[in-house]
């Protein structure tokens, strides 16, 4: 059976548009029901990416060193990105590295579609029980969003800043 | 196409401004220390090797996840050539008006709170 998303915009920033995708005649994109899921139990984590996610799309933009990759097939990133051996993230006071990850496709600096994602517990993504199916998702998303730019269902404004497309498209994943 | 604040939204319902201070300082950071590399046209793997390190270390400090050291900073400080942190103390910024060709108002304005010792307003005039 086809399946088919549509885009929800999530946020624009100065620096950086937020999107996401949403299955069939749901209303909840990827990226809503990532917060549904971790806003109780992974609270401190998610809050970390969400922040992120506002600060790079204020200020940095959405450069490539600010992602993870994790393209098997695919563009597909993850953030939080790679931590060294003092992690930014604190939770109940110890600094440690925030295990959450949330999959994305960075289109460009001012472009990024956000999916969902889990807490990793393996080395790679394929191999965890967590998150192996939200990366293969994304990874499928991701290739079904590069076919619809050469396919040209979505567009490039003229600046490219930002993404342009009907209302009513249907990707096929 | 239906345009959301999600994000923001969902921010100002989880306020945490113990991480809000941790991303965005570290971020700044990474950031001003991109910046001084490609100012100075030099590579992470430069940085690497003037700080006596492995290039994928560099390469994670500049994602921005990296909580640095004062010791770490003031290291890289001494090999850029230039302070990535500037500590001053705060100055304290008075505003005063003045006004020249209405009279009446600027005897008025003359009142206002200043910690600027105006002697003479005739001085402030010209100093205006």
């Amino acid at each position: 059976m086809n399946t088919f998303v549509h885009i929800k915009h999530i946020q624009t920033y100065d620096k950086v548009s937020y999107y996401s995708v949403v299955f069939g005649n749901e209303t909840i994109s990827l990226f809503e029901k990532f917060f549904a899921t971790h806003e109780e139990s992974n609270n401190d984590k998610l809050y970390h990416i969400i922040k992120w996610l506002e600060v790079i799309g204020k200020k940095y933009g959405a450069q490539a060193h600010l992602f993870r990759p994790e393209g098997k097939t695919a563009d597909t990133s993850a953030l939080p990105p790679a931590t060294s051996k003092n992690p930014s993230y604190v939770e109940n006071g110890k600094k440690k590295p925030n295990t959450l990850r949330l999959y994305c496709l960075r289109a460009n600096e001012h472009v990024v579609f956000l999916f969902d994602g889990d807490i990793k517990t393996t080395q790679k993504a394929q191999d965890c029980p967590n998150v192996k199916h939200h990366f293969k998702l994304a990874n499928q998303i991701t290739k079904a969003i590069d076919e619809a730019f050469k396919q040209g269902e979505i567009l490039w404004n003229d600046t490219h800043t930002n993404i342009k497309f009907q209302p009513t498209i249907r990707i096929q994943i | 196409m239906e345009i959301n604040n999600i994000i923001d939204t969902w921010l100002s319902q989880n306020g945490k401004p113990e991480i809000d201070k941790l991303v965005e300082k570290n971020l700044a950071i990474a950031n001003k220390i991109q910046e001084l590399l490609v100012q100075r046209d030099l590579k992470p793997a430069d940085l690497a090797r003037l700080l006596n390190k492995k290039p994928s270390e560099i390469s994670k400090w500049l994602t921005g996840t990296h909580t640095f050291t004062t010791k770490t900073i003031t290291k890289i400080e001494t090999v850029l050539g230039v302070d990535i942190i500037h500590i001053e103390a705060q100055k304290e910024y008075v505003y005063f008006k003045v006004m020249v060709k209405d009279q009446d108002q600027e005897q008025e304005m003359a009142f206002e709170t200043s910690n600027v010792n105006s002697q003479d307003l005739d001085k402030v005039k010209k100093a205006s």
